[in-house]
């Protein structure tokens, strides 16, 4: 079979920190191939320099046997090569057929859009790959799943020779995968190539016919998916045992701290989940997105919306599940989106650390400086907050240490509860570690702790007891001592 | 299936679903409403002389409703606009021929729109910002230009570009009608138009599908600056003089209320030139109306701004009830 693409020794780094270095990979014509591996493995990076987004440091890339070399994604695209993003980019102010033809050469003459033709070519499109909806809908009032099928006409209509599915089913209910599927078999009978990013390894091994599998940015291995089997998949994306790097102190627990019963919403993110979580104790939620390991604590701390359940800190329930209550009964959320929904950029350390706990530490009309003063010294010496004073603005900070201020202004409100969401995400390897060290600290203090990670390592490393999530039910409960990295996989992705 | 829909689509159904429609019910509303108890508002004189009195304003609201569906933003309107009357008045006292004294403020316009457009997208500043402080720039250009004197004495020519003699035929209206029928064509049926929609309803989306946002953005701004030369020329004709310092201030709040009122988002990717036209009617309406029912001066304000504040819930309700709408289909 000739080869549509390969990609030969591709190197990209950040800011001096190599993601990829020398991947290898091949799509033959016509064919399905899964690009697997874990976060972080660089499978998005190697995608947008396939097409354009970004800027190889090094080796080739050959399409169709020609050596190219794409300055943007528009390049990449009249050349035939379309990815769609796991986040859609389509424009919801306008119409399905608008959307697919946008700025499409073939349909615009002297400037001026040839509606009608644009239109009839549309609703051929759509109905081409099992879409049944009217293309003068507008896009934002469509549901998830025709989404994606606009998403695909919209590929189709540049005349896509290869397309780039970036986690294709995460945002699908599991009703709607096999009829992905049909669409994925009838661009495959029209010729079209695919390259299937994901790590349901179930989806892989019923969709596509060879597998590519990244780590640490090298290709560890390009295999027919017939040659090879689950278990070797999930051992090679991992391939390593982890280490003990992480401090775990004498394991007492406590009483039950936070009690989690029959937690469900709606849009069945998480469909009955109960557990508790003793004091002292650190609690991991694993699972893959989507399947409700980081929705969970959301919903606990009135961020997400949740009908059913009932949450309860020593016993008591909590009267609803809002941020206010959460906080008044003594549970800490550090949010994963650090920059978005934990810190404010431009004021200084001391000012985000007595954020939370103003309150406690003001008159009736000013804030006690004394007070403020002992306060803010305690947690940037507690944690090591490296910073010039604590009138330094957050902007200057390292990520590490910025994210060691928010913990601190959530230690600040002396809570029984810790949940922590990816608490090291864009971390450097040293700061992490001491991030560690503070919330094993914290829990060998008797605060209760709930991690959820991205990160299968540190999942590993810091939990006394792993709830492995899968679509919204949890699907293991293993400890400590008994977990390992390729049965929590294999638990994420099949149960 | 789709066919079906769009082919014998009846008039009253096709109005019931534009989103323009509430907005000019209640336009309508408060036109009759005027009508009942103000005699002489009541006419075709009194219409006509209302389409005479928003055709300048009318026509910066097209250009801010392009800003504004971009997600963009241009505070400097009124100052650019008294640069460009100024400029053309000096021009034409200056004895230089009429086709030439327009075609020079329209080339001054543009560049005015450049400058804020370059600002904009060259150093990324955000277009609240540039043109906050062109704002003031433009309009001290203008003060210092004309040595904060009036500019007035122009020749017949010069004259005509504002003259209300022809009533519904008479220049300002012919130019502020044809732009209408312009920019409903580049907006509907031009490519162009759809990539502005595209911009501004998902910029992100934009730029990774290859537009080139930076170029389109500031295409926008220099349109809104041809606009905005138009309407100077046209207001310092139509008053037969022109003062830098005092033309056409707060016109961009005038036509932002305008583009707002007929269902432009503020955040970007929604507005269209019929629902514009609207606003600049309802706008125009109200002033007329009140001078009309001898409101008291110092009442003016406060009307409408209570009238503009209504319109705004109306489209709130509008597409609040289309949300509704949409979640029962799914």
């Amino acid at each position: 079979m000739t080869n549509v693409i390969e990609m030969r020794g591709i190197c990209k780094a950040f800011g001096g920190v190599p993601v990829l270095k020398g991947v290898d990979f091949e799509l033959g014509a016509g064919e399905i191939v899964a690009l697997v591996g874990e976060n972080g493995a660089g499978k998005s990076t190697l995608m947008r320099i396939l097409t354009g987004i970004y800027a190889k440091d090094g080796g080739e890339i050959l399409y169709a046997g020609q050596p190219v070399s794409f300055r943007n994604a528009k390049e990449a695209s009249a050349a035939g090569i379309q990815i769609i993003h796991q986040e859609f980019n389509l424009f919801p102010n306008l119409s399905v057929t608008e959307n697919i033809f946008l700025d499409h050469p073939q349909m615009v003459r002297h400037g001026i859009v040839d509606g009608k033709r644009a239109r009839s070519r549309a609703a051929e499109l759509v109905a081409a790959i099992g879409g049944d909806f009217d293309v003068d809908e507008k896009v934002g009032s469509l549901t998830v799943q025709n989404q994606q099928i606009v998403e695909i006409a919209k590929a189709l209509a540049c005349d896509a020779k290869v397309l780039i599915m970036d986690e294709p089913t995460s945002a699908l209910p599991e009703s709607e995968v096999q009829k992905l599927f049909r669409t994925i078999r009838a661009l495959k009978a029209q010729g079209v190539s695919i390259i299937y990013v994901s790590h349901r390894l179930n989806e892989i091994f019923e969709i596509c016919e060879r597998i590519a599998i990244l780590r640490d940015g090298v290709t560890i291995r390009q295999a027919r998916l017939s040659e090879t089997n689950r278990d070797e998949v999930i051992h090679m994306m991992v391939g390593r045992e982890v280490g003990r790097l992480y401090p775990k102190s004498e394991e007492r627990f406590g009483q039950d701290c936070l009690t989690v019963s029959g937690l469900r919403d709606s849009g069945n993110v998480v469909r009955g989940v109960t557990f508790g979580v003793r004091a002292g104790e650190i609690l991991g939620l694993y699972g893959l997105i989507g399947s409700g390991a980081t929705e969970c604590p959301e919903m606990i701390f009135g961020l997400a919306e949740h009908t059913q359940g009932e949450v309860a800190v020593k016993g008591v329930p909590l009267r609803e599940l809002s941020v206010r209550e959460a906080i008044r009964r003594g549970i800490a959320y550090v949010p994963a989106d650090r920059h978005r929904q934990g810190i404010v950029r431009p004021l200084s350390v001391r000012f985000n650390i007595s954020l939370a706990v103003l309150k406690r530490i003001s008159g009736r009309l000013l804030i006690r400086r004394a007070q403020e003063d002992a306060l803010v010294e305690e947690y940037i010496q507690k944690l090591s907050i490296r910073c010039a004073g604590d009138s330094q603005s957050l902007e200057h900070l390292s990520g590490g240490n910025q994210q060691k201020v928010v913990i601190s202004k959530w230690l600040a409100t002396r809570p029984d509860v810790l949940i922590l969401n990816d608490p090291t995400r864009g971390v450097d390897v040293g700061a992490k570690a001491e991030i560690y060290r503070i919330i094993s600290e914290l829990a060998g203090e008797g605060m209760a702790v709930v991690i959820t990670s991205s990160d299968i390592d540190e999942i590993l490393g810091m939990s006394d007891r792993i709830l492995v999530f899968r679509k919204g039910t949890i699907v293991r409960e293993v400890s400590h001592g008994e977990a390992d990295m390729a049965s929590l996989l294999a638990a994420a992705v099949s149960g | 299936m789709s066919e079906q829909k769009s082919g014998g689509k009846p008039l009253l159904r096709s109005l019931c679903g534009r989103k323009e429609t509430p907005i000019l019910l209640f336009t309508l509303a408060v036109y009759l409403f005027f009508c009942l108890i103000a005699p002489n508002f009541r006419g075709v004189t009194n219409f006509m002389i209302i389409v005479q009195q928003i055709a300048i304003n009318g026509i910066v609201a097209l250009g801010m409703t392009i800003v504004i569906m971009i997600g963009g933003m241009d505070l400097s309107v009124g100052a650019i606009l008294s640069l460009c009357g100024v400029c053309g008045g000096m021009l034409d006292n200056a004895g230089l021929p009429i086709v030439l004294t327009v075609a020079l403020t329209l080339c001054i316009g543009v560049a005015a729109g450049a400058v804020n457009g370059l600002l904009i997208t060259r150093l990324d500043i955000p277009d609240i910002i540039v043109t906050l402080a062109t704002m003031n720039i433009f309009r001290g250009l203008a003060v210092i230009m004309t040595g904060a004197k009036w500019v007035t004495d122009f020749s017949p020519g010069f004259k005509a570009l504002g003259s209300t003699a022809g009533g519904f035929l008479c220049f300002p209206v012919v130019v502020y009608l044809l732009l209408i029928l312009c920019f409903a064509f580049m907006l509907n049926r031009m490519n162009f138009g759809r990539k502005l929609y595209a911009l501004g309803g998902n910029p992100h989306a934009a730029s990774l599908m290859g537009l080139d946002c930076k170029r389109l953005r500031c295409r926008v701004y220099m349109i809104n600056g041809f606009l905005l030369a138009i309407a100077g020329l046209m207001f310092a004709s139509m008053m037969n003089s022109i003062q830098a310092a005092t033309a056409a201030t707060g016109l961009q709040f005038q036509t932002m209320s305008a583009a707002l009122i007929g269902g432009a988002n503020i955040f970007g990717g929604a507005g269209s030139v019929l629902g514009t036209v609207i606003g600049s009617f309802l706008m125009g309406s109200i002033k007329n109306g009140l001078v009309q029912i001898h409101a008291s001066e110092y009442w003016l304000d406060f009307f409408t701004g209570a009238i503009i504040l209504l319109a705004l819930i109306v489209n709130l309700v509008q597409s609040a009830r289309g949300g509704r709408k949409r979640h029962g289909k799914d």
